[in-house]
C-alpha cells in the first residue's frame, strides 16, 4: 500500500499511466509501453476468473515475474514496460512489454554480396538473440548496466570469458559505470565516454549493425557493447586494419580476395594523397612527370583564373557539400541531387573555365577511392588528413608531401586504443592477426595481443 | 598551443620559395648556343600544346644571354624538360657544358648536338625541335648529356657530339679532344663506331665477287684486350639482307667464305676508324680506360699502341643467298 500513494503523486501528470483494481490487487502500467494482450493473458484473465490465493504469484502464468524490493526498482520496472501488481504490502512486476521495434531487416550501412542478411534493430533482446544464435556457448557472458539519469538505457557488454583478456573487460565496465549523463539516445554517444582522450581523427571504436561481424569479433577476443534503442553495436578495441576490410572477405576465396585487400590499402593512401601530389607536381616539382603530360596540364589550365591550390580546395569542398547533401536529403530525391552535382561540377564548371578537366579527374579518383570505406568516421578522418596533406604540399611541394606522410604515420603509430597500438598488427608485427585482416590465410591461432587463449579449439 | 603557433609560423615563413604556377612556366625543349660579334646568342624554343614559341637572348656569357631570354619571355623559363642543346662551331663548348653541369635546374637526359646552322631552331619553328631530336637520337645514337658529363670528369675518355643538318638529320659525329673539336666523322664511321659500342642496329656492306652483300648485325660483342698491343675482338652474329653477287655458295664452305669476307671487310673498316681517331687524338672509345685498368698508369697512351683487330662473324640467317 505504501507504494500506491508514491506512484499516484509521482505520476500525477503522466496520462498514459493506467491504474486498475482487480479484486484485492492494484495494477499499474504505462499503456504506451505495455502490450494489452499480454496484460490480459498473464494477469487479468487469471485474476478475474479464479479465486485469488494468498500468494498471487502462484496463479499468474507470466514467464518473467520479478519481486520488487524498493520503490526505485518499482519505477524502473514500470518505465520498462512491466506491469506492477501490488498485493497488500507485497509488490511484483510482470513483463508485458509491447513490441515497439521494427522487424529484423537487411543491413543498410554494411551491405555485402555474400553472408548473412540480418542486422541488429532497436530491441535489446532481439539483438542479444541474434548474437546468441551464432555463439551458442555458456562462455558468452554479458554484463548489464543502466546509463542515463532520465533515459535509464540498458547497456550491455558481451565477451567470451575463455578468450578475452579480463583487464580489457574490467576497464570497459569501469568506464560504463562512471558515465554520468542525463540521457543517451544512441550507442554512438557512448564512444565519447569510452575513448575520452582521443584527439586523433581516426576512430578507435568500430560500430556495426551486423551480427556476423559481432560474432567474429567476439571469437577474436574483443568486447562488444550493445544498447537498448540502438541498432548498432560497438566493438572494442578496434585497429586501423579492422576498418578497411569488410566481413564478406571471409566468405570468398582467399586467392582472389587478397588482391582486393591490397587494393583497399592502396585506396586509403590514394584518397588522402592524390590532391596533394597533384599540387606538388604542378606547382613545385614539374620535373617529375613526362613532358607531354605537363604540357597537357598546362594547356588545360590556360583559362582557369585561380591558382591550382584554390581550384583544388574549391572542388574538394564542393564535393563534400554534395556528399553531405546526398546523405541528408530524402532518398527519393537522391538521383536529382546526383545529376545536379554531376552537371555543376563536371560539365558546367569546366565549360565556364572555373576549373580544369584534370582537377575533375583528380577529385573523382580521390572520392571514388574513399568510397571503398563504409565507416563514416573513417571517411571523416581521411578528409581531414587530405586537407592537411594538401596544405603542406601547397607550401613545400613533394618535400611537403613527404613531411606530411611522416607526420601521418607517426600520428597513427603513436595512437593507442585500450593500451594497444592502433597500427597493430603492422606495428608491432603480428603474423596471426595479419592472417585474419591484411591477408586472408589459413589461421589456427588467435592473436596474443587480444586473447589469453591463443590456440583455437581450446575451452 | 605554442607548438601549433611555432609550426604554423615556420610553414608560413619557409614555404613556397620555389612555388611556380604551371601557367607561368615556359617549358624549354631546345636551346641553341651561338657566338657572334663577341657575344653569346641563345635561341630558346618553348613547348606548347599547339604551337611553340622561339625567344632569343644575347649576352657576354652564357648566363647573361639566358637571363636576357628569360626577361624577354612572358613566362619563367624552365629547363627541367630540356630535350636538345645545339652548339655552333663558334661556341666555346667548355663554357656551355660547364654552365649546364653547374645549373641545378637542368635535367641531364637531353642531347647535346653540333650544328653548322645557327638558325636551325628558327627554321624549324613549326615543329618541336627538341621532341623530334629526342625521338630520333633515342634509337639512333643514345648519347645524352649525362654521358658527356661523365666523360668530362673522366680523363681517360673523350666525348663526341652528333652533327645535325638543317633538316634535323644526323650527318655524322664530331669527336672532341678535351674541349677542342677535331675532324668530323661521317655516317660510315658512325656505323663502325656503333659496332665497337656493341650497338646491334648496325650493318656492314662488303664487296662479294662482282656484287655487294649487306648484312645486319643481330648480335655483337666487342672486347678490348691490352697486352703488348691493343687487341680488339669482335664477335658478331649477322643476317644477310642484300646479296647481288654471282657467287652461289649454299654449302658450308661457301658460308664460311662469306663469313671471312665479312670479317676482313670489318677489320679493314675498324682499322681505318681507329687511325682516324688517332689522327684526331680523340679517344671516344675510351681505350685509355682499359690501358689504365691493366697497367695502372698511362705512361703509354692509346696512341702509342699497335692495334690488332679480330672479327669473328657467324651468319645465322642466310636469307637472300638461297634461291
Amino acid at each position: 500500500m505504501k507504494y500506491i500513494s508514491s506512484i499516484v503523486s509521482d505520476y500525477q501528470n503522466v496520462n498514459d499511466l493506467v491504474t486498475k483494481k482487480v479484486k484485492r490487487l492494484y495494477l499499474f502500467y504505462l499503456e504506451t509501453l505495455c502490450d494489452q494482450d499480454k496484460i490480459n493473458e498473464y494477469i487479468l484473465d487469471f485474476s478475474n476468473a479464479f479465486k485469488l490465493p494468498k500468494d498471487v504469484k502462484k496463479l499468474l502464468p507470466s514467464p518473467n515475474l520479478k519481486d520488487i524490493t524498493s520503490y526505485k526498482e518499482l519505477k524502473e520496472f514500470l518505465e520498462n514496460g512491466f506491469t506492477i501488481v501490488i498485493d497488500g504490502n507485497k509488490a511484483f512486476a510482470i513483463e508485458t512489454k509491447a513490441d515497439l521495434t521494427r522487424a529484423v531487416e537487411s543491413p543498410s550501412t554494411e551491405p555485402t554480396l555474400y553472408g548473412a542478411k540480418d542486422s541488429l534493430n532497436e530491441n535489446y533482446q532481439t539483438n542479444l538473440g541474434l548474437i546468441k544464435r551464432r555463439i551458442k556457448s555458456n562462455h558468452l557472458k554479458n554484463d548489464e548496466f543502466t546509463v542515463g539519469r532520465y533515459s535509464k538505457t540498458k547497456v550491455s557488454t558481451l565477451y567470451i570469458d575463455t578468450i578475452v583478456k579480463e583487464e580489457l573487460v574490467t576497464e570497459i565496465n569501469q568506464k560504463l559505470e562512471n558515465i554520468d549523463i542525463d540521457g543517451i539516445n544512441d550507442i554512438g554517444e557512448l564512444k565519447v565516454f569510452l575513448n575520452k582522450d582521443s584527439k586523433n581523427f581516426f576512430p578507435a571504436i568500430r560500430i556495426t549493425e551486423r551480427p556476423d561481424v559481432i560474432s567474429k569479433s567476439l571469437l577474436e577476443g574483443k568486447v562488444i557493447i550493445i544498447m537498448d534503442t540502438s541498432p548498432y553495436a560497438l566493438i572494442l578495441p578496434s585497429f586501423l586494419v579492422d576498418f578497411i576490410n569488410p566481413i564478406s572477405d571471409d566468405y570468398t576465396k582467399s586467392i582472389n580476395v587478397n588482391f582486393l585487400k591490397t587494393l583497399r590499402f592502396f585506396c586509403l593512401l590514394l584518397s588522402i594523397i592524390t590532391p596533394a601530389l597533384y599540387i606538388a607536381i604542378t606547382c613545385f616539382n614539374h620535373e617529375t612527370i613526362p613532358t607531354n603530360l605537363l604540357i597537357n596540364f598546362q594547356a588545360q589550365r590556360e583559362k582557369v583564373p585561380f591558382p591550382s591550390i584554390v581550384e583544388c580546395i574549391i572542388t574538394l569542398i564542393t564535393c563534400e557539400i554534395l556528399r553531405e547533401s546526398d546523405i541528408r536529403f530524402p532518398s527519393k530525391y537522391g538521383s536529382a541531387i546526383s545529376i545536379l552535382g554531376g552537371l555543376v561540377l563536371g560539365e558546367s564548371a569546366v565549360s565556364a573555365g572555373l576549373i580544369s578537366p584534370i582537377m575533375i579527374i583528380i577529385v573523382a579518383i580521390t572520392f571514388i577511392s574513399s568510397m571503398i570505406f563504409s565507416d563514416l568516421e573513417v571517411m571523416n578522418a581521411i578528409r581531414a588528413w587530405r586537407f592537411i596533406f594538401l596544405i603542406i604540399a601547397s607550401f613545400f611541394g613533394l618535400y611537403g608531401v613527404g613531411l606530411a606522410f611522416i607526420i601521418f604515420i607517426s600520428n597513427l603509430a603513436s595512437y593507442e586504443t585500450y593500451n594497444k597500438p592502433y597500427l597493430f598488427p603492422i606495428s608491432p608485427f603480428d603474423l596471426t592477426y595479419i592472417k585474419e585482416t591484411i591477408f586472408k590465410m589459413r589461421n589456427d591461432k588467435r592473436s596474443k595481443m587480444l586473447s589469453k587463449n591463443i590456440i583455437k579449439g581450446e575451452k | 598551443m605554442k607548438k601549433i603557433i611555432i609550426i604554423f609560423l615556420s610553414i608560413l615563413l619557409t614555404g613556397c620559395y620555389n612555388y611556380n604556377e604551371l601557367n607561368t612556366v615556359g617549358i624549354a625543349s631546345s636551346i641553341l648556343f651561338d657566338y657572334q660579334d663577341n657575344e653569346y646568342k641563345v635561341t630558346v624554343q618553348i613547348s606548347g600544346e599547339e604551337e611553340s614559341e622561339v625567344i632569343e637572348g644575347k649576352g657576354k656569357n652564357v648566363s647573361e644571354a639566358l637571363n636576357q631570354a628569360n626577361q624577354l619571355s612572358d613566362k619563367m623559363l624552365s629547363f627541367y624538360h630540356l630535350k636538345a642543346v645545339f652548339v655552333t662551331p663558334s661556341v666555346d663548348i667548355k663554357d656551355v657544358l660547364l654552365y649546364l653541369i653547374r645549373n641545378p635546374r637542368v635535367n641531364n637526359s637531353f642531347y647535346v648536338l653540333y650544328t653548322n646552322d645557327a638558325e636551325i631552331i628558327k627554321k624549324n619553328e613549326d615543329t618541336d625541335v627538341g621532341f623530334d631530336i629526342n625521338n630520333m637520337l633515342r634509337k639512333e645514337l643514345d648519347y645524352t648529356f649525362f654521358d658527356i658529363s661523365s666523360s668530362i670528369y673522366n680523363d681517360n675518355i673523350d666525348f663526341y657530339l652528333p652533327i645535325i643538318d638543317k633538316e634535323l638529320h644526323i650527318e655524322g659525329i664530331m669527336p672532341y679532344d678535351k674541349y677542342q673539336s677535331t675532324t668530323p666523322l661521317n655516317l660510315d664511321d658512325v656505323n663502325i663506331f656503333r659496332i665497337l659500342q656493341n650497338d646491334i642496329d648496325s650493318f656492314i656492306s662488303a664487296r662479294c665477287g662482282d656484287g655487294m652483300m649487306e648484312v645486319n648485325i643481330n648480335n655483337v660483342d666487342t672486347k678490348f684486350k691490352i697486352d703488348k698491343n691493343v687487341e680488339i675482338n669482335i664477335d658478331m652474329k649477322v643476317s644477310i639482307v642484300e646479296y647481288d653477287s654471282d657467287i652461289k655458295n649454299y654449302d658450308r664452305d661457301g658460308i664460311l667464305k662469306l663469313e671471312s669476307i665479312i670479317n676482313s671487310e670489318t677489320e679493314e673498316l675498324v682499322d681505318e676508324f681507329i687511325k682516324k681517331l688517332q689522327d684526331n687524338n680523340a679517344d671516344i672509345l675510351g681505350i685509355n680506360r682499359y690501358i689504365y685498368n691493366k697497367n695502372h698508369n698511362l705512361d703509354n697512351t692509346w696512341k702509342n699502341y699497335d692495334y690488332k683487330i679480330n672479327v669473328n662473324s657467324k651468319i645465322n640467317k642466310k636469307g637472300l643467298i638461297l634461291e
